[in-house]
């Protein structure tokens, strides 16, 4: 009788550790699950609230090229953040990948009527695009890629 | 039953019911983010397809500034409040050279570079009934459909030739408008003495039709036009005058 009890005990805790550290296991994988989820549930959430529309683009000058980009969502985009997207600009059927710069060649921007550094629902931002040699006539690519992978292009012609 | 399968199966059931917390709030919550995302892109599109602008006219008031009428053929009102989200971009060529410019909506600027609102017109009386407009300190009110918004834009350019402009509602919905003269007049003087005046034009394009008209007697003197390109024109005399020789002009 004695025997049974001890031997069911160290059953029981067998049982209660193995239990214990499965819990353990099995809660861990969850919570990492479960954020992951939420992780991409919020950036699919941030996405779906980005929204962009190119305005116009026209050249300015044999060099450089503006371009009006409007923000039309609701998700705010810090200055710091807007130099991390992406604009893809030239010729048609030419054109390539163009990198932020604060002077020179490469493209930056200015928001133009916003009250604070974030580019917000209805801002309007102008980028300068200058390119290292003169715009020859013809028809043009440009796209402009937030920080997220939300997009809008527009097809302009030089010359003329 | 032992103690030990109570405590395993007690173990067994409290972890999936963990696990099925923990998948249902998840679940509910990622629904939630998602359907707000929804909702957004849904109301975006219905703003989208029921707003429109679009330009009704044009004059040109002085050389660098432009008056347009713009009506509002959608189905959405739009609220003064948010013009300054607006965009105006104005293409012109001042001095030979072709300039683009965002204007700022400013409705108390008289100098520099800006767009305001003039007047609003409904059923072609000024004035509007629903939302009122009001220009005065803070602007207010709305743009309903069917109004019409007589807008001034103006630039500080030397002369500028006006040749596009665009604008654009909070929403990216825009709308825009070329200038092209039709026909342009104007008087030109042919002083004691010469034989000829240059005459200049905004017409864009090479006139298809000059027709020049003297105000003053020329008598037998001949005159007559050459140079015609999209810039100007030359009005000629076969012989100086002893006084003044005006024309009227007219190119079309």
């Amino acid at each position: 009788m004695a025997s049974s009890i001890v031997s069911e005990g160290i059953v029981l805790i067998a049982v209660v550790v193995a239990a214990a550290m499965l819990s353990q296991v099995f809660l861990t994988t969850m919570t990492g699950i479960e954020q992951s989820s939420v992780t991409m549930s919020e950036r699919l959430g941030d996405k779906m609230k980005t929204s962009i529309k190119i305005i116009s683009a026209v050249n300015s000058s044999s060099t450089t090229a503006k371009v009006w980009v409007k923000n039309t969502g609701t998700n705010i985009i810090p200055s710091a953040v807007i130099e991390q997207s992406d604009v893809i600009f030239g010729r048609f059927g030419a054109y390539a990948y163009v990198d932020y710069t604060e002077a020179g060649v490469g493209w930056n921007f200015e928001l133009l009527n916003s009250e604070d550094t974030n580019w917000q629902n209805g801002e309007t931002m102008e980028i300068t695009v200058t390119a290292a040699s003169a715009f020859v006539k013809g028809d043009y690519y440009v796209c402009f890629n937030t920080f997220n992978g939300v997009d809008d292009e527009l097809y302009f012609s030089i010359g003329g | 039953m032992g103690q030990s399968t109570t405590v395993a199966t007690a173990f067994t059931a409290i972890m999936m019911i963990a696990v099925v917390s923990i998948l249902i709030t998840t679940a509910v919550s990622g629904f939630g983010i998602i359907a707000s995302g929804i909702t957004e892109q849904t109301d975006k599109t219905s703003i989208l397809v029921n707003e429109r602008l679009e330009f009704t006219g044009w004059k040109l008031v002085d050389p660098q500034t432009l008056r347009l009428n713009v009506s509002n053929v959608g189905e959405t009102s739009l609220t003064l409040r948010d013009f300054d989200k607006f965009d105006c971009i104005v293409m012109y060529t001042a001095g030979g050279a072709s300039s683009s410019e965002w204007l700022a909506f400013n409705q108390a600027a008289t100098t520099g570079d800006y767009w305001k609102i003039n007047r609003v017109f409904f059923n072609g009386a000024q004035g509007d009934e629903v939302n009122p407009i009001s220009l005065s300190g803070t602007v207010s009110g709305n743009w309903d459909p069917q109004e019409v918004l007589e807008v001034q834009v103006h630039v500080d350019a030397v002369d500028p030739s006006f040749r596009y402009v665009i604008m654009s509602t909070v929403n990216g919905v825009k709308a825009s408008t070329g200038f092209t003269l039709s026909h342009e007049t104007g008087s030109a003087t042919i002083s004691a003495g010469d034989t000829f005046v240059d005459v200049q034009h905004s017409l864009g394009r090479t006139p298809s039709n000059v027709q020049v008209t003297p105000r003053t007697d020329t008598s037998s003197t001949v005159f007559w036009v050459d140079g015609v390109d999209s810039d100007g024109f030359r009005v000629n005399l076969g012989a100086s005058l002893p006084g003044d020789a005006v024309f009227y002009w007219r190119i079309e």
